[in-house]
């Protein structure tokens, strides 16, 4: 086990070692699959031709599985068996925000055990982060599938950056297994992992408002009051007091985040009472 | 009197905040810093405080940690233009009933205020509610024929907004109270569970129900899972809009009145829920009757115009009850209705003697 001093040493250099390099760009973080990076592109467009989406998708059969079965689902009306119904019923925003989940949740798999059980659990959090901001926006006006997004992917610098860790013990060879415990990840994530995340949504070509949340969510921004990144930070807050917290809390810090942004967004307490309702069944059916 | 100490060093938020209050019918005693607002807590007991953080001689924090530890637990909500998770963390620690960020409008003060006080519910509440319109029905559909459509076989007396667009939606949800929300499955760009777990919040105490097209696979079950009530399938068929108003509309709504007009809403659904409908029917106008005697009129119109006479037997009995009431509140009743009706009335001599119109205007005429 590390002294206090030593995991505070360690965690500052990583963290120091992680900056440099972003800063410098040679930083590598994951692209998107082929298919993501292409079919987003494709949908930039608002008059995108859906002929031309179709041929992208189809290289991924899973993927176009997965658009067949939202498409299908109650949630958007009823069985559809041919990929451009599907693509018109979704919609253009829907189906980016499909395509980036698809992309994001394999950047949560990982082949370490460990590593893979704290991911699956910044998973669902993110996946419970999004619905909320989702449902929030409405009431702030802000655009709701950036929300969506923004909190897919809010922590999205975690897992990748639990993935570098990885790999640097790998190089190293000679630290033993298990150098990296608990403390020193949550220590050397903290200051880094939404810099990470940014420059995620960045190479995946996000669009500008998304980034701009994922980076600025940290903190309220009382000069945007209804703005994607305050939804985020309240609905990071509120996934958190709902029992998705990926690290234990201080609840007085999440009550003080949801009083702030409360008033930041003007919606009701019951309003948010009455959102959170049911949060575990909604994010267990995407999650599934 | 329920009194307020503020405690804010800009005198213009301190005038504000008593203007404001003080309409509540509070009466609101002011500070300048936090030493300030010691000194007057030990002048005077207040009920709440409205908390600046940052304050000359003695910021707001400071002043509640030493309110706490003096064992004072008067509610306070900070109101502040501070957002930083520490400072707000602290001051939850430290037990503040609430946060209202500066600068504010009148509404969130009063509803915070008045929740802390406690009298959100006995006070505030209703008076917010009674100032909401009251309207049956949203339709949230992108197409404007499905409300047309809609509107064709849902009874006048229930009443309709309609719209395209979740903006719009919400907008309405904020402005109006609904009985029920019917909620298109296929609008462009729209997750319509979202949608609907968006309006919910807003209305809790409406019904949702989704609108999807007619198919094979049975969405019921899923849409349910979901949060939804019930399911209605489009294209509409009338008699399954006759069952489900049947089911979540009371007997109220299947009778109107206008002056001393009774109007009796068409029932076109399955037979076995004909006999409900009546029953409906039949305790909706011995309360309308009810209305009129206490109002002193000396007779009634029912208007039999939208009701089918394909239950002839159940028709007729309704209309004897009806009379019946009407003569034992010392009204006289007059029948209007198509001639299909006449002659369901005309067939036997209970009903044949009663005054029948083809009008409302006629039957007024008659009356003058």
């Amino acid at each position: 086990m590390m002294q206090a001093t030593q995991v505070d040493k360690l965690a500052g250099q990583l963290t120091q070692i992680v900056l440099a390099r972003l800063d410098e760009g040679r930083l590598v973080v994951p692209s998107p699959p082929t298919v993501v990076a292409k079919c987003l592109q494709i949908l930039k467009s608002p008059d995108f031709a859906a002929k031309k989406l179709v041929a992208a998708l189809e290289i991924d059969p899973v993927l176009v599985a997965m658009i067949l079965r939202e498409a299908s689902s109650a949630t958007h009306g009823n069985a559809v068996k041919a990929i451009e119904p599907a693509i018109a019923r979704i919609g253009s925003d829907s189906l980016k925000s499909l395509v980036v989940a698809y992309a994001a949740h394999e950047l949560f798999e990982s082949f370490d055990g460990k590593i893979k059980a704290a991911n699956k659990k910044i998973w669902e959090h993110s996946v419970a982060c999004a619905l909320l901001a989702r449902d929030l926006a409405a009431f702030s006006g802000a655009e709701g599938d950036t929300c969506y997004l923004a909190g897919l992917l809010h922590d999205v610098g975690k897992p990748v950056l639990a993935g570098m860790m990885l790999e640097a013990e790998r190089k190293f060879g000679t630290v033993k297994s298990g150098w990296m415990d608990h403390t020193l990840w949550t220590k050397a994530i903290a200051g880094i992992h939404r810099k990470i995340g940014v420059a995620v949504a960045t190479q995946w070509n996000l669009a500008p408002e998304v980034t701009a949340a994922i980076r600025d969510c940290s903190d309220y921004d009382s000069n945007d009051r209804g703005g994607a990144a305050n939804v985020v930070r309240l609905a990071n807050a509120l996934a958190k007091r709902e029992g998705f917290a990926t690290e234990a809390i201080a609840m007085e810090d999440i009550d003080a985040m949801v009083m702030v942004g409360r008033s930041m967004l003007g919606v009701d307490a019951e309003v948010i009472a009455r959102l959170a309702s049911g949060l575990k069944a909604r994010v267990a059916q995407v999650v599934e | 009197m329920t009194r307020i100490l503020t405690v804010d060093d800009s005198s213009t938020i301190r005038t504000i905040i008593t203007k404001q209050l003080s309409e509540l019918g509070y009466e609101i005693e002011q500070a300048e810093d936090g030493f300030q607002g010691l000194a007057k807590l030990q002048e005077v007991s207040v009920d709440l405080v409205l908390l600046d953080v940052t304050m000359p001689n003695l910021d707001g924090p400071s002043m509640l940690a030493t309110l706490r530890e003096r064992g004072n637990k008067t509610p306070v909500i900070m109101l502040t233009s501070e957002s930083k998770r520490s400072v707000v963390a602290g001051a939850v620690k430290l037990g503040i009933s609430d946060y209202i960020l500066k600068p504010f409008k009148p509404d969130e003060l009063r509803a915070k205020v008045q929740k802390v006080l406690g009298v959100g519910e006995s006070a505030a509440a209703p008076a917010q509610v009674a100032e909401k319109q009251l309207v049956d029905m949203l339709v949230v559909d992108d197409m404007e024929n499905v409300h047309k459509k809609f509107r064709g076989i849902v009874p006048a007396n229930i009443t309709i907004n309609a719209c395209t667009t979740a903006r719009e939606a919400l907008q309405l949800c904020q402005e109006r109270s609904f009985k029920m929300l019917l909620i298109d499955m296929v609008i462009p760009d729209v997750n319509s569970v979202s949608l609907m777990n968006q309006l919910r919040a807003l209305q809790p105490q409406a019904l949702m129900l989704a609108l999807a097209l007619r198919s094979t696979n049975d969405l019921s079950t899923e849409l349910k899972g979901q949060g939804f009530h019930e399911v209605v399938y489009k294209p509409f068929d009338a008699a399954a809009v006759s069952d489900f108003l049947g089911r979540h509309f009371e007997a109220a709504d299947v009778v109107s009145i206008d002056g001393n007009v009774m109007s009796c809403a068409g029932f076109d659904g399955k037979d076995d829920r004909v006999e409900k409908y009546f029953t409906r029917l039949k305790s909706g106008c011995r309360e309308s009757l009810e209305k009129l005697a206490s109002a002193c009129y000396d007779d009634s119109i029912l208007d039999l115009g939208s009701v089918s006479p394909r239950n002839g037997d159940r028709l007729i009995r309704f209309v004897i009850d009806t009379e019946k009431e009407a003569r034992r509140l010392g009204l006289q009743l007059r029948l209007v209705g198509k001639t299909d009706v006449r002659a369901v009335m005309s067939s036997i001599t209970e009903t044949a003697a009663l005054p029948f119109f083809a009008s409302v205007s006629d039957a007024r005429a008659a009356e003058a």
